[in-house]
């Protein structure tokens, strides 16, 4: 006990290092030029010490969580701690390094304090675009050089100057060089504020005291973490389920869980799942760490602050030529599809052990579209591409919620009817939910939505969809019922009707209609048990139709 | 003589404060609220005060958290929407986002109207303002029968009326002849006129869902004061920080949803200070509001219970720590909030069987308050079972009971001084140059411990602390708001444009006031245009000057001025997007300035009680307030109390009363060096 720091000073350092990190990130959110990060908030902010172990942290999106650390550790490996200089910030976005895609930069910079390198910040943001064969983005890369430039940790400031030639060589692979410009700005000048607020706490309580608070804080998380996990029975617990392609092949990509307890660890073993896809399903193993942490931190302590002593007792085991462990050349641009699947697949091994702490599935995919071309009226290349939102879980004690966003885009918004029409060459025809898309329950899925969209420019337009989970939807528990598969229409009700869930570049004109239905949330416990009082206002808000409660509730 | 009087109506407790405009004195009490009629807590405090005197009474205005409170208990009223066909769940839906990202069991905010409540209109506006389907008579036929006689109020909002307000006006005029009399009708272009569907939709959903209640409560009031002989002027406080009169209010009532904060901000702004930190700390939360150059920060978009708000409101800003937060253990870790003992059961010392130990309950074990003087002596205070938790709390870290308050206290303090120190850094703003001013029960217990922390070297108490939110009222200015989107690229701005968007704003501002019987009274425009570098979405609003006058090259250069401020660069080749056209008026109220008190006895402790600072133990002398008088002084340590609030003057700190009767502490030579 005598060597070690008073409490009160750990508490006061570990909520002022988090103040930091939220000061960082509303830094980079408020001055980013690109609305992937001020509008979707994707993106997702920590401050490291020296030996790269997360001090504090700002949430932004899940799946970004905890694996901030493995960039810096991949540049320390290279350079050595000896090798940065004050002002030195480095950037990259290799898939295979820091898992996700090109798309996703990892922004990050020294902290020194009095000549002394203490730590790191760190941010990771996405770009808008990133060169690659399609605007924003394609859903049939077969390598990973058609998904944009891939960037190998590089100093994009040294000493405080900005290394100009290497901007000009990231921002002139963008389509949108000056948008690329200032979101790496905003980056840095979130790095800086991270050093200056650290700074400060060393000043005040020397760097000595803040490492020794840093032990004790992760003391803290590894403790409450482990009794968390000791909560839950020993045991083997299992669960899978499939993508429903890679997006090039048509065969079913199979994602296997299992989840073993033995006493205060974890693992989670993926073994058995999918080889690597020829299509851009494949994820670089950093990042699928990344998601099994989210599918933990769902159920062991929601609500605790992370810290570098969270998730030390948990193992993931990835087998080599997994989907999950992407290697060169395969391409990764659609790698989140099955992490989605992934964590809900923890939850649901679990289910049975810890149904207070569980939920259903959620519809699971960020089910993307994307329209690029030329827009006649305002007389420029356009593109827009936006995730839609669907059914949630339901859960023992509540519904799932209807049209929310998928649990990998964290806090990202949808985009407002105005807002587009005002600026992109399409009208939507309507946003609703979908009725009766839900997984049937005693609580029952949340629903759907649907979309409408016409196409309004009279040049060239092109559309992209990357919809998934129509194979494995969202799956009920305890006798809840699975919800509806997404589906995407294109000029419904007229002879040229067509279906699709993935396509690339796809022509469309001036008057076309696009509909996108989303999936709905698996429910919970046996339908005939829902209470009539929720059924009759179901009916009365026409969230279900008499027909289907009829056949599903069993009324 | 002529009098002024205010209340501010809290969840508990409702204060008043009767102002001699002639001399300057006021007087104050406080009563308590009475949720079910309002207006009954609210005479029997003026009666208590100006009982004698409604005839002399000049203006009234009174601001309060009813509205916001039936918001968040969901007692508002039983309310439609009707809005463009194919939108219906735009409301519901809401902007899909999940803010807590590890809650697998997230629910949105509960829609204050369902969805059997929404009904859809076949008309549509394209966003360029052109009219595709008109409103007629005939579509509506289907929803007047469903609307007629079942609600008391109906929100309209139609895509694209921010381009266009006909179709929307139509639909209102329809409706307003077909619905039953007495039926409010909210217009979504009337409340905001700005582009973004969901964010309007919302604000005039909560505008229908509250103004029910509203008008209710504004004719009761002034029916009740009419027959108390009451000639002036009723006014409601808006969260934007100005007054309305009070029969206009009840159909824009979703702005005066977050007045009640407002007042405090309202009163730092006419503190004699250029800039201020303003702080209140209550049972459960701390509430920080700026001034900066005399001027309140407002913000044009705020968030009730989840629902965006597209109103000017006065910037303040809430964290979960007050008196009641508690102190806890976590592995091992010293945790102090965010949960609070509320006011039941309420801190251990209160003796109404709260068990855990909390901030209040850490600045008993501290001596930094006086039991014998705390609410008066009106309140008996258990120091023996106080001592007893603290004992055991500091018992798991190894601490002993006056260590482990003294933690508490520290911790809550340096969580409090990270809020204040990421909202100023983050405005680009250096808080040692600002001084704080302290008001409500607690805010000036720690409002010198927390200025050592943030090197801030002034702290004011005001006279009267715990009713400072109603005194700050009396000086709010009547204030209208008005702005519309319309979205250019400033290269491409022409000063005809500019001066005609200006122009129609004013004309609208003018037409507000004249209907609220003000034709040649002395006003103020302010005027702004939010902007952004294009590609962005969110805007910085940059204040105009002179609307007479255009510069663009002035006004791109205020704009990276800001920008360069808030975010430490700007970009120069970057292309400015102008979004919004903003628009300010302000009626000037009297500024009635405090007196001094004067007295010949000089200040003597009332008692001594010993209490601890940076570890050390201190015999700490008690004041009466009354007894401080303007000129006097005194060293700490030191406890001043009143009625309704106790001053900590930490060792090495100095209080002097200044002539508005103010107590301003300021650190002496010996000051402590830090927190610490």
């Amino acid at each position: 006990m005598a060597d070690r720091v008073n409490p009160i000073v750990v508490e006061i350092i570990r909520n002022a290092v988090n103040s930091a990190a939220r000061e960082m990130n509303s830094c980079l959110i408020k001055s980013a030029f690109g609305p992937g990060i001020y509008e979707m908030k994707d993106c997702s902010v920590g401050i490291f010490d020296r030996e790269a172990r997360l001090l504090g942290q700002s949430s932004g999106l899940p799946i970004f969580l905890g694996n901030l650390e493995i960039c810096i550790q991949i540049v320390t490996d290279k350079i050595g701690l000896g090798g940065y200089r004050k002002g030195d910030v480095f950037v990259m976005n290799d898939p295979y390094l820091q898992g996700t895609h090109a798309a996703d930069i990892t922004v990050f910079s020294p902290i020194f304090y009095e000549g002394r390198l203490e730590g790191f910040s760190a941010v990771r943001a996405a770009m808008q675009d990133m060169g690659g064969k399609n605007p924003m983005g394609c859903s049939d890369s077969t390598e990973v050089y058609q998904e944009g430039l891939r960037i190998p940790p590089v100093r994009l400031c040294s000493e405080g100057k900005i290394c100009e030639d290497v901007m000009d060589l990231l921002t002139i692979n963008s389509r949108y060089h000056a948008m690329m410009r200032g979101d790496l700005n905003a980056c840095i000048s979130a790095c800086y504020t991270g050093e200056t607020r650290m700074g400060e706490l060393y000043r005040r309580y020397g760097t000595k005291t803040v490492q020794e608070a840093a032990l004790e804080i992760f003391r803290q998380s590894e403790l409450l973490d482990r009794q968390a996990v000791a909560a839950i029975p020993d045991g083997e617990y299992f669960a899978e389920g499939c993508l429903d392609n890679d997006g090039i092949t048509q065969e079913e990509r199979p994602l296997k869980v299992k989840v073993t307890i033995q006493g205060e660890e974890m693992t989670i073993d993926l073994s058995g799942s999918s080889k690597m896809g020829i299509g851009p399903i494949n994820c670089g193993e950093a990042q699928t760490i990344a998601a099994c942490r989210v599918g933990y931190k769902e159920v062991i302590n929601p609500e605790s602050q992370v810290s570098g002593g969270t998730f030390r007792n948990l193992k993931v085991i990835v087998e080599k030529g997994s989907f999950l462990a992407a290697e060169e050349p395969a391409p990764c641009g659609w790698y989140f599809t099955g992490l989605g699947l992934l964590i809900d697949l923890i939850i649901k091994a679990l289910a049975p052990v810890i149904p207070q702490q569980a939920a259903a599935a959620h519809y699971g995919d960020s089910n993307v579209i994307l329209f690029s071309g030329y827009d006649s009226i305002r007389k420029k290349q356009f593109a827009i591409c936006e995730a839609t939102a669907g059914g949630w879980g339901a859960y023992d004690g509540g519904d799932g919620q209807n049209g929310m966003i998928n649990v990998v885009n964290g806090d990202l918004k949808n985009w407002g009817i105005e807002f587009i029409e005002s600026k992109y060459p399409l009208r939507i025809l309507s946003y609703k939910v979908r009725p009766d898309s839900e997984g049937a329950g005693k609580y029952r899925g949340g629903l759907g939505l649907e979309r409408t969209y016409r196409v309004e420019t009279e040049e060239e337009c092109n559309l992209m969809l990357w919809v998934e989970r129509s194979k494995t939807t969202a799956w009920g528990l305890l006798g809840g019922h699975a919800a509806q598969a997404p589906d995407v229409v294109v000029n419904p009700g007229t002879p040229e009707e067509k279906h699709y869930l993935k396509t690339n570049m796809l022509p469309v004109k001036k008057g076309d209609i696009i509909k996108i239905s989303t999936g709905g949330g698996g429910g919970y416990g046996d339908p005939g048990e829902r209470s009539q009082k929720a059924i009759e206002s179901d009916i009365e808000n026409g969230y279900l139709t008499l027909e289907h409660v009829q056949r599903l509730y069993r009324r | 003589m002529s009098y002024r009087l205010a209340a501010d109506v809290g969840g508990t407790f409702t204060d008043i404060v009767l102002l001699n405009d002639d001399t300057g004195v006021y007087e104050t009490t406080k009563v308590l609220t009475t949720p079910d009629a309002l207006e009954k807590g609210i005479l029997k405090g003026f009666d208590e005060l100006a009982g004698d005197k409604y005839g002399q009474i000049t203006s009234i205005v009174h601001g309060t958290t009813s509205g916001l409170n039936s918001v968040i208990e969901r007692r508002g009223a039983h309310c439609a929407l009707v809005t463009t066909k194919g939108f219906r769940d735009v409301y519901e839906i809401a902007r899909a986002n999940r803010p807590e990202i590890y809650n697998i069991r997230y629910h949105k905010p509960e829609p204050l109207i369902p969805r059997k409540d929404i009904y859809e209109i076949d008309e549509r506006v394209s966003f360029e303002g052109t009219i595709e389907k008109k409103v007629t008579k005939e579509m509506m036929r289907e929803v007047i029968v469903a609307l007629k006689g079942k609600y008391d109020s109906v929100a309209v909002c139609l895509i694209n009326s921010y381009a266009n307000t006909k179709n929307e006006k139509e639909v209102c005029r329809i409706l307003e002849e077909e619905l039953d009399e007495g039926t409010i009708i909210t217009a979504s272009h009337e409340i905001a006129k700005e582009s973004r569907e969901y964010e309007r939709v919302s604000t005039s959903v909560l505008n229908a869902y509250v103004a029910p209640s509203t008008r209710r409560h504004v004719f009761a009031l002034s029916e009740e004061l009419l027959k108390r002989g009451f000639g002036g002027t009723l006014y409601m406080m808006q969260s934007s920080g100005g007054v309305i009169r009070a029969e206009m209010a009840s159909s824009t009532a979703v702005y005066t949803l977050m007045s009640g904060p407002v007042g405090g901000a309202i009163g730092a702004s006419v503190i004699d200070r250029e800039n201020i930190i303003g702080f209140d700390i209550g049972g459960t939360s701390f509430d920080v509001s700026i001034v900066v150059n005399n001027r309140m920060e407002t913000t044009v978009e705020a968030e009730i219970e989840g629902f965006p708000v597209l109103a000017p409101t006065v910037n303040v800003f809430s964290i979960g720590a007050g008196g009641g937060s508690i102190a806890w253990n976590e592995a091992g870790g010293m945790r102090v909030g965010p949960q609070s003992a509320g006011a039941a059961p309420g801190p251990v010392c209160y003796g109404r069987g709260g068990e855990k130990p909390t901030l209040t309950d850490a600045n008993l074990v501290l001596g930094h308050m006086s039991p014998e003087h705390f609410l008066g002596g009106r309140m008996q205070i258990d120091a023996e079972k106080t001592m007893a938790a603290f004992e055991a709390y500091g018992r798991q870290f190894g601490l002993d009971a006056e260590a482990a308050a003294e933690g508490v206290c520290e911790i809550a303090n340096h969580k409090m001084a990270d809020a204040i120190r990421e909202l100023t850094v983050k405005r680009g703003i250096d808080p040692r140059n600002f001084s704080i001013l302290a008001f409500g029960g607690a805010g000036p217990m720690h409002a010198a411990l927390i200025a050592e922390m943030l090197d801030i070297k002034e702290v004011i108490v005001p006279a009267n602390p715990g009713v400072f939110s109603a005194w700050g009222m009396l000086h709010a200015d009547i204030r209208h708001d008005t702005g519309h989107t319309k979205v250019c690229l400033l290269s491409s701005l022409t000063e005809e444009d500019f001066h005609q968007n200006f122009a129609e704003l004013k004309k609208e501002l003018d037409e507000v006031l004249l209907k609220e019987g003000l034709q040649n009274e002395e006003r103020n425009y302010i005027c702004a245009l939010d902007m952004r570098y294009f590609g962005q979405e969110y805007t910085i609003s940059v204040d105009i000057p002179d609307e007479t006058v255009f510069d663009r090259e002035e006004i791109e250069q205020a704009y990276s001025d800001i920008y360069e401020r808030l975010y430490g660069h700007h970009s120069p080749d970057n292309i400015v997007e102008l979004v919004n056209y903003r628009m300010t008026v302000l009626v000037p109220v009297n500024k009635a300035a405090v007196k001094r008190r004067l007295s010949d006895s000089p200040a003597e402790p009332v008692g001594t009680l010993q209490g601890y600072f940076s570890s050390k133990k201190y015999d700490i002398d008690i004041y009466a307030r009354e007894c401080l008088v303007t000129g006097r002084k005194i060293s700490g340590p030191a406890i001043v109390t009143e009625l309704t609030s106790t001053t900590i003057v930490p060792p090495g700190w100095e209080l002097t009363v200044d002539e508005a009767d103010s107590m301003v502490m300021r650190r002496g030579n010996g000051g402590t060096e830090d927190g610490r």
